[in-house]
């Protein structure tokens, strides 16, 4: 062959070799410190406006608390705060865990009695700051039924509400004296789907919880939108659900993803998933999806796509904001084709009209460690992001500043 | 001699090259007779090997030649268990016909004390396979629950079923399909 030739080829075969190169998993630009916590089997993240970054992580039967007051540089000793209670720890279900700014810290949990049906809802308080925790509470007890999918919020004046499913109900109960006591739970809004945790945001006149629905669809499916309702008297009543998704998504299946709320100056911003563009039927993937509201949930946003590849199936979007009114958001990716399962992150600096394009924090090119998922994220208001999910070996934390 | 130095170089390249081509390729297609595994209709499905609740190990591609039912089920999923008494009682009237229903929990992320006892409430008697780490439940694409495969005799997926719960009717109509 003449050298020609063959120098040809080898420019060929560059490349095809630096095609191939392109194909594996991309380095993550950012740049964060990393920590891991072993046998996790599920995580949770509060923090407040003095700089407190609280992780709430589920082990074996219990919650534990841990404390940072350097955006999560270091951390203080692990505590027990469900005390002799057997919490029901699930990797779906992230740890119900409320912080406010006046030293008080809560978790909330479930305990399922031998036979599964119904469950103990059961919440803890701390009023210094996650050191020591007053001893459990039974905020409510339901004798029947699936019960999942606990989360908290305080009021601001620490007092706690918490929300649950049972079946295909969304239950409220609220406590006005600090969570030593609670009123009797009521169901809300109206049909939940059964394994999607809700989402409570609470500002000094109302009350919104975003939780899936489940409404009946026909032939065609349940419909499982992503709906919202409100109270402004305290949770004594909520107006009637308000639509988040502008869609009918048709699925007679648990997607097994609720969705993900903040606030900031008065607008709400709601991150979710949904498989609007598959067919009915034969869900395969979703795409993780935002919605903002300026009216109080009255009406929402045009959705908008976060995930900008339409190939792999986006889940469990978690949103957080940030200084400037940065919005934050963070999900897991799974290949459809075998290829790369990912953690994303993304912000928007246009209250969600655009997302930059995502960057990786995670991936699975780890057989040791699995597939990361179940992100969790907060901000702090020096641009402190935390952003937690598990994997097969317990929770890991990406920390990294981003001031704006 | 120069010449034939920077042709052997050359050639090295290309076969350095080609060794790096082979690695980097994608090798999530396991393959029998030439067809690719993929949890979707049409595809071979992707192989497994699990631990039962009885300590039994089984995999998949050894049930060659038998119809096989695999569900993607966890204990607090209300549609999974509303339809697993449905799965019991059809499987009972083709088991003897070479129907198989291999029920995999999602153990990495349900409660392993509640299986058992489940279990046993519903009178379950076919296999129920333990995915402790979420290895199966990737292969098959798993994006919510129920999710159940009905794969023929050969190994292929006939049927995937998103959602439930299934009915009697509907089960034994997609059984009887792979039962031919």
């Amino acid at each position: 062959m003449k050298s020609g030739k063959l120098q040809l080829m080898v420019c060929i075969y560059a490349v095809l070799l630096f095609s191939c190169s392109q194909q594996q998993a991309t380095e993550s630009s950012l740049q964060f410190d990393a920590y891991q916590l072993p046998e996790a089997r599920s995580i949770s993240i509060a923090g407040n406006s003095n700089g407190e970054l609280y992780l709430a992580y589920g082990m074996e039967h219990s919650l534990y608390v841990s404390r940072s007051i350097d955006a999560g540089r270091t951390f203080s000793d692990t505590v027990l705060a469900t005390g002799n209670s057997q919490a029901h720890i699930l990797p779906v279900e992230k740890p119900a865990i409320a912080v406010d700014d006046s030293n008080r810290v809560a978790v909330a949990w479930l305990e399922l009695p031998p036979n599964f049906q119904g469950a103990g809802i059961w919440f803890a308080v701390s009023e210094d700051s996650g050191k020591t925790f007053n001893p459990p509470v039974l905020a409510a007890t339901e004798d029947a039924g699936e019960v999942a999918m606990v989360q908290l919020a305080f009021d601001k004046d620490g007092h706690p509400l918490l929300a649950w499913i049972n079946g295909s109900s969304l239950k409220f109960t609220r406590s006005f004296d600090g969570g030593r006591s609670f009123t009797e739970a009521e169901r809300v809004g109206g049909g939940s789907c059964e394994c999607c945790q809700p989402s409570i945001v609470v500002t000094p006149e109302d009350i919104f919880i975003a939780y899936r629905g489940l409404e009946a669809g026909g032939a065609n499916g349940d419909i499982r939108d992503i709906l919202l309702i409100h109270s402004n008297n305290g949770g004594e009543s909520f107006e009637e659900p308000r639509r988040v998704s502008d869609t009918n998504w048709h699925i007679p299946a648990c997607p097994i993803a609720g969705p993900s709320m903040v606030m900031n100056n008065g607008a709400l911003f709601v991150a979710w998933m949904d498989g609007r563009f598959e067919p009915i039927g034969a869900f395969r993937r979703g795409d993780a999806w935002f919605a903002s509201s300026n009216d109080g949930g009255k009406t929402f946003s045009t959705n908008v796509r976060i995930n900008h590849d339409q190939d792999s199936h986006h889940t469990l979007p978690v949103i957080a904001i940030g200084p400037g009114g940065r919005i934050h958001v963070a999900w897991e990716s799974l290949s459809q084709n075998g290829g790369a399962n990912m953690l994303y992150y993304t912000s928007s600096d246009d209250n969600g009209t655009t997302f930059a394009p995502p960057e990786i924090v995670a991936d699975n090119s780890d057989p040791s460690l699995g597939n990361p998922g179940k992100p969790v994220l907060f901000v702090d208001t020096l641009g402190n992001v935390t952003l937690a999910w598990l994997d097969r070996t317990g929770a890991r934390l990406a920390i990294w500043n981003d001031p704006n | 001699m120069h010449a034939n130095n920077r042709r052997f170089l050359y050639i090295l390249i290309l076969a350095l090259g080609l060794i790096w081509i082979y690695l980097s390729r994608d090798e999530t297609g396991a393959s029998s007779a030439g067809m690719s595994a993929a949890p979707q209709q049409g595809f071979l499905a992707p192989d497994f090997e699990l631990v039962t609740t009885t300590g039994e190990t089984i995999k998949l591609s050894d049930l060659r030649g038998q119809a096989v039912l695999v569900n993607l089920w966890a204990t607090w999923c209300p549609p999974c268990r509303a339809e697993m008494p449905a799965i019991e009682k059809v499987y009972n009237e083709y088991k003897d016909k070479g129907f198989v229903v291999l029920a995999v929990n999602m153990t990495y992320q349900d409660t392993p004390g509640r299986i058992a006892p489940f279990v046993d409430e519903h009178g379950l008697t076919f296999p129920i396979l333990l995915d402790e780490s979420g290895d199966m439940a990737n292969d098959y694409q798993l994006r919510s629950l129920p999710s159940s495969y009905f794969i023929t005799r050969e190994g292929i997926v006939n049927e995937v079923v998103i959602g439930g719960p299934m009915a009697e009717a509907l089960l034994r109509t997609r059984v009887e399909s792979i039962l031919k």
